[in-house]
């Protein structure tokens, strides 16, 4: 396995709010989730996740509350929010909007010139 | 990991107990994370202690990150906490609703009686709030003081000599400022001639400074100049807003237009605005159209006491100083002038002169409305009581499954908020439309009505009320509701500690009912006597069937014999109209308006001062007839007594025994400057200032010689005012043309004006005591049921074993007399206590008047019989076997 590469600034907190559109997770559960998804290719600091969650928390995108996972240990549930679902579609169309420039740049200015 | 969706509810059931803390939610998470990435890599094959530490090392510095973590979750724990407390409002708000609709005539019941409570609340709130709390429109009100001369009978106010305000002005050290207006103006003085015809108006005529000593200014155009402030100017008119808009159709272009005034050209200088409402704080009840400069003149110093005079305190005097010094100076300005009338100035604040005399009865109003609002709160406090008791099973079942004490507690209190919170919405509704009523009631010479309306203050007012009464019907449940509910699953059902509890509780407030009940009733009853005796004053006229009407023409006549001429031939067209008894005219009728001068009797030499003050009538032939004013002796006017022929006069009793005690008037003579003036006739005593006040001096000029500048037609007549107003005009037509429209009044209707505060004042409290009393009945009812519901079965037995069934009737009905009579007895301690309150509201009857005290012992005791009754006679018929089965 290569050692994933650091994530593009900005991105973290769409990749967090599509893990949660599955369901509310607690923190570990979401980087479970990011590592499982991305097949180990995105790096992410595990506080930073945290930091992330705090942070859109107090935007409103997530909301959480104190739960039991089923091994009965307390654990902070997160869940997203109306608002958070509608800021990730606009962030995901943008993405991919973006990506779909840069990846088209990239790959097709060389074998024009 | 399989945490599905989970509902709110059923996470708040999840949610640990307990106060949260920042500081170890932050740790928690922390920890809980470190825990499953060590076990996570301890699966994968590390060793503990190497999992431990990459787990750390993956998660970043411990140390640095909880600090962060611990700010972010502080800020979170808040909104938490906020979050928890609204879903646990949410959830006792829906619970509340729930048990409310399952009870929906108790819900029903409570909700209108706290809507009538407080609607009579917000509606006398406002009352006092307009007229006595919010101060007056003017700048810097509270250092305004009303400054009148006292008369020479050391009571009666006179108004001010112009030399003497002059020199007020200029030698007062304690005011900063005075103004006046000339206080005999007439309504209706002023002819505005316009096109289409005249117009009486009624222009006040104010000192050049008036509206800048007081802050007003006009809306449209300026206020007077000195030069308008002189005798002999051409005539400067300020309108009011009022006569703007409806008599100038709102001209923009108003100011500088010139107009006729009284025959002569005036020009209008500006119009004032509507806030500016002159007659409802000097005049209430008349109507104030325009106003004029009065010089402050040799010539208006002439008029005598003249000027009502507002002044102004200086920065930091209190009015006592002011009075100190204007006393002095009033006794200075006496002693150094001579000829000008003696000068005893009284000094009191503005407000206190205007609505001083509605204080009292504001007041009471304002204590009979509190006193139902009390009953009102232990009506439904006691049987919110009786609702949390019979719930009580259930909130054991609740308090077993683990719901905490103060959870139940606040539940009981939700519902208390909720029914008065309905109840306050409605009843401000309730209350904004009694206020409208209030304010509009035309008939109410109120000070400052116009300013009455539910503003910001009435509607705090009514929150604050509808917060006090969901405390207050709240309390009992809710200090009770976990106690009782404990006792209930400890003792079972019956005859618990808890039930006596609950019984002594709810008999205090139905006694505290009962009590307040009584209080109202016997001040209800009061008032009521009260008015009753001032309706009973002998008026000295019989006013049915009297109507009146201005006829005098919009140009003054020349001299007398012209005006003699046209009102001698106008009561002859109006005594010839068919249906028309008698017909007569008078310039000042009786409560519409007042002038009094000192008269002495011939030979008899008097003290500067001492001469007797007699209000001064002028009125044609057959005035006395008309008005049904008794002829003692003598004889009445005739056409005879004009100008050429000796001067005559008629007095009433009460002058006929001041002037010449126990001897025979007729024949007797009273000076007037040099000339001797005859008494002819000896008429009955006329009440003529307020239905309250005492008989007066008065003297009676026959018209044809002393000439009027306002007449008022009287006429007693048979047919309705709809055919009389039109027969008396078209009679009249034909020798006055330009002759203004006027309005018809009613003697009665003079009367009731003047009554109408008083009558509005018991309508009122007798409505509050009747409300407190059917209360204080519902309250009595209640408890007696359920007392009699609760010992079902003790009463079976009593039946089964053979007590008669009037025996049991009879106990019930004893234990109900026995709550009644111990409210009725404070009631009437209360109502005593209270009682000096009211002194000064109450007319020909004693704050203690034993008939009043007895009726209201009668009603309240009857009423409670009536309301036990009922439960009586069901205890009576309880059916023994039945009782016993289901218990």
């Amino acid at each position: 396995m290569p050692p994933p590469s650091p994530i593009v600034k900005g991105t973290l907190d769409v990749l967090l709010l599509k893990a949660l559109t599955w369901t509310p997770m607690h923190g570990f559960e979401v980087t479970q989730w990011l590592e499982a998804r991305s097949r180990g290719a995105v790096g992410v600091r595990d506080s930073a996740l945290y930091q992330a969650l705090h942070r859109m928390e107090e935007r409103g995108l997530v909301a959480s509350d104190w739960g039991v996972t089923p091994n009965g240990q307390r654990a902070r549930y997160y869940k997203i929010t109306k608002p958070g679902r509608k800021w990730l579609a606009a962030e995901t169309a943008h993405w991919v909007r973006y990506a779909g420039a840069v990846t088209d740049i990239l790959t097709s200015a060389h074998a024009k010139s | 990991m399989s945490m599905r969706e989970i509902r709110p509810g059923v996470r708040r059931l999840l949610r640990l107990p307990g106060r949260r803390d920042p500081e170890r939610d932050a740790d928690d998470e922390i920890r809980l994370h470190l825990a499953l990435r060590t076990q996570q890599l301890i699966a994968e094959g590390m060793t503990p202690h190497e999992a431990r530490a990459e787990a750390e090392q993956r998660f970043g510095v411990v140390t640095e990150e909880r600090a962060w973590f611990r700010e972010s979750n502080a800020r979170r724990d808040l909104g938490d906490r906020v979050r928890g407390w609204m879903d646990d409002v949410r959830l006792d708000v829906r619970y509340a609703c729930r048990t409310l609709r399952r009870d929906l005539a108790f819900t029903a019941f409570a909700v209108s009686t706290i809507a009538l409570g407080l609607g009579a609340c917000v509606a006398v709130f406002s009352l006092v709030n307009g007229l006595l709390l919010r101060p007056l429109p003017f700048r810097d009100a509270s250092r305004l003081v009303w400054i009148s001369n006292i008369a020479d009978d050391g009571v009666s106010e006179w108004r001010m000599q112009v030399d003497h305000f002059l020199d007020l002005r200029a030698r007062s050290r304690t005011l900063s400022g005075l103004a006046g207006y000339d206080a005999y103006y007439s309504v209706g003085g002023a002819a505005l001639s316009t096109g289409t015809g005249v117009q009486r108006l009624t222009a006040v005529p104010l000192t050049c400074n008036f509206l800048s000593f007081l802050g007003v200014a006009p809306m449209l155009g300026r206020s007077f100049t000195a030069d308008e402030c002189v005798d002999g100017a051409r005539s400067a008119v300020l309108l009011t807003e009022d006569t703007w808009r409806h008599r100038f159709a709102a001209d923009p272009h108003i100011v500088g237009r010139p107009i006729i005034l009284d025959g002569a050209p005036a020009t209008v200088i500006g119009v004032l605005p509507a806030s500016f409402d002159f007659p409802s704080m000097f005049a209430p009840g008349t109507p104030a159209d325009l106003f004029r400069a009065f010089p402050l003149s040799e010539r208006t110093n002439g008029y005598g006491n003249a000027l009502a005079v507002i002044g102004r305190l200086a920065p930091g005097v209190p009015a006592d100083r002011a009075r100190t010094e204007l006393v002095a100076l009033g006794k200075q300005l006496t002693a150094e002038f001579r000829r000008r009338n003696s000068l005893r100035p009284s000094v009191v604040a503005l407000d206190a002169r205007i609505n001083g005399a509605f204080r009292p009865a504001l007041w009471t109003l304002a204590g009979a409305v509190l006193v139902v609002m009390l009953i009102v709160c232990a009506n439904l406090a006691s049987l919110q009581y009786a609702r949390s008791v019979t719930r009580r099973r259930e909130l054991a079942v609740r308090l077993a499954l683990g719901a905490a004490g103060s959870r139940l507690a606040l539940q009981a209190f939700t519902e208390s908020l909720l029914i008065a919170g309905a109840g306050a919405a409605l009843g401000l509704g309730l209350g904004v439309a009694g206020t409208r009523i209030i304010a509009h009631l035309g008939a109410f010479d109120l000070p400052l009505l116009s300013r009455v309306t539910v503003d910001g203050r009435a509607v705090a007012v009514a929150i604050l009320l509808c917060l006090a009464v969901g405390i207050a019907i709240g309390v009992l449940p809710a200090l009770r509701a976990p106690r009782d509910a404990g006792d209930s699953l400890r003792e079972g059902q019956r005859g618990t500690a808890g039930d006596r509890r609950h019984t002594r509780a709810r008999s205090a407030l139905v006694i505290a009912e009962m009590a307040a009940a009584c209080t109202l009733l016997v001040g209800a009853g009061l008032l009521l006597r009260s008015f009753e005796n001032v309706l009973d004053q002998r008026l000295g006229y019989s006013p049915a069937h009297l109507a009146t009407v201005r006829i005098d023409p919009a140009t003054d006549f020349p001299d007398v014999p012209h005006a003699n001429l046209y009102y001698g031939d106008a009561l002859r067209r109006v005594r010839a109209i068919p249906g028309v008894t008698n017909a007569a005219i008078s310039d000042i009728l009786p409560f519409a308006g007042d002038r009094s001068w000192s008269v002495g009797a011939e030979g008899q030499v008097y003290e500067r001062g001492q001469k007797p003050e007699v209000f001064i009538r002028i009125v044609s032939d057959g005035y006395f007839r008309t008005m049904g004013i008794p002829l003692l002796s003598g004889r009445d006017f005739t056409d005879a007594d004009g100008p050429d022929a000796a001067p005559v006069v008629a007095v009433n009793e009460t002058l006929a025994h001041t002037l010449w005690p126990g001897r025979d008037p007729i024949g007797q003579a009273i000076m007037q400057g040099e000339t001797r003036v005859r008494v002819i006739a000896l008429v009955g005593d006329v009440r003529h200032q307020q239905l309250e006040h005492p008989f007066t001096n008065e003297l009676y000029y026959p018209m044809r010689q002393a000439g009027v500048s306002q007449a008022n037609l009287v006429v007693r007549a048979t047919m309705p005012m709809s055919e009389l107003a039109p027969a008396v005009r078209s009679s009249l037509l034909p020798i006055a043309p330009d002759l203004p429209t006027n309005p018809w009044r009613t003697l009665q209707g003079l009367v009731d004006a003047v009554a109408s505060p008083r009558r509005f004042v018991m309508v009122l409290v007798g409505g509050f005591a009747g409300f407190a009393v059917l209360l204080a009945a519902l309250g009595i009812y209640a408890l007696v049921s359920y007392g009699v519901n609760q010992r079902r079965r003790e009463i079976g037995i009593r039946i089964a074993l053979g007590a008669p069934a009037s025996r049991v009737r009879a106990g019930v009905l004893r234990y109900t007399l026995v709550l009644a009579a111990s409210g009725i007895v404070l009631g009437l301690a209360a109502a005593l206590a209270l009682g000096r309150v009211l002194r000064t509201v109450l007319f020909g009857v004693g704050p203690s008047d034993p008939a009043t005290l007895g009726v209201a012992l009668v009603i309240l005791g009857g009423v409670a019989l009536a309301a036990g009754y009922l439960p009586a006679h069901r205890a009576a018929r309880v059916d023994p076997s039945i009782a016993l089965r289901d218990a």
